[in-house]
């Protein structure tokens, strides 16, 4: 009769009095009643043998023979975990212009209106853009143009591709442009054909929402969008755009739309997440929905994608699949959102019109609206310039979540990441209250929502044929 | 019925006398080795001493130009390492520190540390960019030994990638790491490393060595750390056939630098033979964890292969998974399978199991 | 406020630290506001409600059950957490 003990774990309750636990090695078990959980921390013999034998090959029992191993095992998944996070190459976003020929209730960035000027990388500065990336990170580079609207700025990302093509090789880089593509034209489409260059898009739950968010003088801003997909399949072909969907209150009922939306326009990927309260997204907008109302939408929304895809209509909603490839410790299971230490600076880095750097997208709309300084790791027409590393490393010693008020007793820990800049917006530090906040609401909701669906087996089937594509 | 597709053991008279490694020859050809004695098969040849001449149509059937054999002084001769092999391996002892159940090369305690010398003259010698096999006994059990060995073959700057076969146990030692990592800079390494369980009780009862799985797994973890690629192989048996997945799921989550992972059907070989009844379970027990295992693959980002499974034992989602056996020497087929129409894609069975289960998937005439 | 309901809850501090009753509170932080203070040997929590008196007190102690068992599973863990993430720590290749 083989003695085990306790190796480290976390637990939290799920419905139907089932436990979900976890360990250092993130590793999961669903435990089938409460009442094994007080078993497992009070009296082990007390267990099934096959729940025994299940816990000890998961790592969360150990015999005395094997104490050490177990143990050495555990501190390799951990580490290797970490390791992999901190290892992933960086996205490199780069904002040509801040002109925009659209003005969005919940925009984020303090966009002006196209015909000024003073608010645009010259092209100049290209020859020190491409050296400070090629210094702060090796190939293959991913590089996202953002804005304002960076087809604005198309003469610049023509040069920038040019001259990247001097110094590095064609397969090693990629670039994808965010826009609207209301300014999508043939003249666009056939430069970038045949190039490394796909396009990234908004398409909001529910046309009257997009058109009520996103205006445009002409009001139609959904129908060039719609367009602007169809050019680009047309002129390049299949999977050169990528949609992002953003949740508000006027999207809350469209689920089905924003399905049969991408579908129609020949889309097999999705992804959704709830509107945030960035920089200078309007506060009242920013905080419309809870995130137990975007989590009503989202279930039937998944809801209805895994009907699709049981029926045969292979459509990925990659924010769900993120989750569940972090759950799963996937190779392919890097979002910067989702890290922990936190992916700002270590894993993103974005340089500014004004040639100012920074180390995320957020951390750029925080510094704009509150104009904190130490937010600005330096600037790229800076000849002598050392990035100032000083202000991410604390940043980034503080966001391991394993020790943190809140996540250390999460069962999700080693799959969740920390968002320091979002807790400095709300909450004036990095760590924040996590009863408050809704980064943590949210991927814990989303986490729930993946075991959930695993629950049952035709829904596991859908999420194992994701990964297996 | 039960021929091996390449013959590789003849004996000439001729040859009596002859003992160690050396270089069949063909034609004339400057660009061969000058480090082995030559063996010219049929052909003109030079006079040069430690050259022997030899007329044997079977060998000459059997082997190519710049193969090399094993000659036992006695008139026989191995063909080791040969163009026309799937795969090459080269014995380099016959020590182990494990005793697995199912051995299938039972190790004998004698000085055998010649076996180096020639295996390391033999690929110095044959200069192939394809990767052979160094087996055992245990190849890392004298560290000095094989860190020699590396060495050899670095002097000669031959850089043939090497697949060694290993019990990893003397990766515990991280000192020895480290120099077998130096060692093997320029040349592609990659170490197969069993493992039979997600404990010690199953693993230590399989390679009946108390401690093993604790000093593998130490072994696998500072191997992996340091960056040697790692191969892990599972042997489903009636002790660990329930947790084939775990094991995978295990190493894959813990472990750095596992390249692939092959789960190898029992062969009954050596020690297996006469532990059969106790060690086999036919792949249909045990199939779920057999196709949990290969979709892992795609989840940890890894090869994952099965071996010495006929395509009738299992599954058919797993089939692509399915490779055909490692050494072509134990391919063979029996009559009924003729009529499957998946045999091209089939590995066949080992020539040595009896009373094979065979259920042909016949063509729908 | 006027008019706030006080929910008033009891626990023996032999029954549970300072440490994990804080540790449930930090999750209520979000949905009520409470006060905690010593009385003889216990320790005296009040949290204002306005009409989910029952909904607040039944998570309250779903949290400190929680609690409860983290404390025991700490006490034969805790140690060897640390241990791990030492090590781990060590290793990484930063």
């Amino acid at each position: 009769m083989t003695n085990y003990s306790l190796l480290p774990f976390n637990f939290r309750l799920l419905p139907d009095n089932e436990v979900l636990i976890s360990n250092l090695a993130n590793m999961y078990h669903v435990l089938p009643a409460k009442a094994d959980l007080e078993n497992l921390i009070k009296d082990i013999g007390s267990l099934n043998d096959d729940v025994i034998s299940k816990l000890e090959q998961k790592l969360f029992l150990y015999s005395q023979d094997d104490f050490e191993t177990k143990v050495q095992l555990t501190a390799s998944a951990f580490t290797k975990r970490i390791n992999k996070d901190l290892s992933s190459p960086r996205l490199i976003m780069i904002v040509p212009t801040l002109r925009c020929d659209h003005h969005c209730s919940y925009c984020q960035v303090s966009r002006v209106n196209q015909d000024l000027s003073g608010f645009d990388l010259p092209l100049s500065s290209i020859p020190a853009l491409i050296n400070f990336i090629k210094k702060i990170e090796s190939p293959p580079y991913k590089i996202e143009f953002q804005g304002g609207e960076p087809l604005l700025a198309f003469e610049f990302i023509q040069e920038f591709y040019n001259q990247m093509l001097l110094e590095v090789e064609r397969d090693d880089f990629t670039i994808i442009i965010a826009t609207s593509l209301s300014l999508l034209n043939d003249e666009i489409l056939n430069w970038c054909r045949g190039k490394p260059i796909n396009f990234s898009t908004s398409i909001d739950a529910g046309i009257k929402a997009h058109n009520r968010h996103r205006k445009l003088i002409t009001k139609n801003s959904f129908e060039l969008t719609q367009k602007g997909i169809k050019a680009i399949e047309k002129k390049l072909g299949k999977g050169k755009v990528g949609t992002v969907t953003t949740v508000t209150h006027q999207g809350l009922s469209g689920w089905n739309e924003l399905v049969d939306t991408h579908l129609e326009l020949g889309l097999s990927e999705m992804f959704v997440r709830p509107v945030s309260s960035y920089g200078f997204a309007i506060p009242k907008q920013a905080k419309d929905i809870t995130i137990a109302e975007f989590m009503v939408f989202y279930r039937n929304l998944i809801l209805r994608v895994f009907e699709d895809n049981k029926k045969g209509i292979p459509i990925v909603e990659h924010f769900l699949f993120i989750h569940y490839k972090r759950l799963m410790n996937a190779k392919d299971g890097m979002y910067v959102d989702l890290m922990a230490p936190a992916g700002y600076a270590k894993n993103s880095v974005l340089i500014d019109y004004t040639g100012n750097i920074f180390g995320s997208d957020e951390a750029r709309m925080v510094y704009r609206k509150y104009g904190f300084d130490n937010l600005v790791l330096g600037n790229i027409n800076d000849h002598n310039m050392t990035l100032d590393t000083g202000f991410s490393e604390e940043i980034l010693s503080q966001s391991f979540n394993f020790d943190i008020p809140g996540c250390a007793d999460c069962v999700y820990q080693g799959s969740c990441g920390s968002d320091p800049i979002y807790h400095i917006q709300e909450f004036g530090e990095p760590i924040g209250n996590k009863a408050f906040s809704r980064f943590c609401q949210l991927h814990k909701s989303v986490f729930d929502f993946v075991i959930e669906l695993l629950k049952d087996d035709s829904n596991r089937l859908v999420l194992e044929g994701w990964m297996n594509e | 019925m039960n021929e091996p597709l390449r013959k590789d053991s003849f004996y000439n008279e001729s040859l009596i006398g002859i003992f160690g490694p050396v270089q069949l020859i063909k034609r004339l050809d400057q660009s061969i080795h000058p480090l082995l004695p030559k063996l010219y098969l049929n052909c003109a040849t030079d006079t040069k001493v430690g050259s022997h001449h030899l007329n044997d149509a079977n060998i000459e059937r059997w082997s190519k130009h710049g193969d090399v054999g094993y000659a036992d002084g006695k008139g026989k001769i191995r063909i080791v390492l040969s163009q026309l092999a799937n795969a090459n391996t080269l014995l380099v002892t016959e020590q182990c520190d494990n005793l697995c159940l199912f051995c299938s090369q039972p190790p004998k305690n004698i000085n055998d540390e010649i076996l180096f010398s020639y295996a390391a003259q033999s690929i110095i010698a044959f200069n192939s960019d394809k990767m052979i096999g160094i087996s055992g006994g245990e190849p890392l059990l004298k560290k000095n030994h094989i860190l020699n060995f590396f060495k050899n073959l670095n002097q000669f700057k031959n850089k043939t990638p090497l697949h060694i076969l290993s019990n990893g146990r003397a990766f515990k030692d991280k000192d020895f790491v480290d120099n077998f990592y130096r060692l093997n800079k320029d040349r592609r390494v990659l170490v197969g490393v069993p493992v039979y369980g997600t404990n010690s009780q199953s693993h230590d009862i399989l390679v009946s060595s108390k401690g093993a799985w604790s000093e593998t797994i130490a072994g696998l973890i500072n191997a992996g750390n340091q960056g040697i690629e790692i191969e892990i192989r599972i042997i489903p048996t009636q002790l660990n056939y329930k947790e084939i997945s775990s094991i995978v799921e295990l190493v894959l989550t813990c472990c750095n630098h596992i390249t692939r992972i092959s789960i190898m059907n029992l062969e009954q070989m050596g020690w297996a033979k006469k532990n059969w009844s106790e060690l086999y379970i036919e792949p249909r027990y045990y199939q779920d964890e057999l196709v949990k295992s290969c979709e892992m693959g795609k989840r940890f980002g890894i090869d994952i292969s099965l071996f010495n499974y006929p395509l009738c034992h299992i599954p058919d989602r797993i089939h692509k998974y399915a490779r055909k056996s490692i050494s072509d020497w134990k391919n063979a087929f029996e009559d009924k399978c003729d009529f499957c129409v998946l045999k091209p894609e089939c590995g066949g069975f080992f020539t040595s199991i009896k009373d094979k289960w065979i259920n042909p998937k016949e063509r729908i005439i | 406020m006027d008019g706030a309901k006080k929910l008033i809850l009891h626990y023996k501090q032999t029954q549970l630290s300072e440490l994990s009753i804080r540790k449930a509170l930090y999750w209520m932080s979000g949905l009520v506001s409470w006060t905690i203070e010593i009385e003889g040997e216990h320790w005296k929590v009040c949290f204002e409600c306005d009409e989910n008196e029952i909904a607040i007190k039944q998570k309250f102690e779903v949290l400190i059950n929680d609690y409860i068992l983290r404390e025991n599973l700490d006490s034969k863990t805790s140690d060897l957490k640390l241990a791990i993430i030492k090590k781990s720590l060590k290793d990484l290749s930063l």
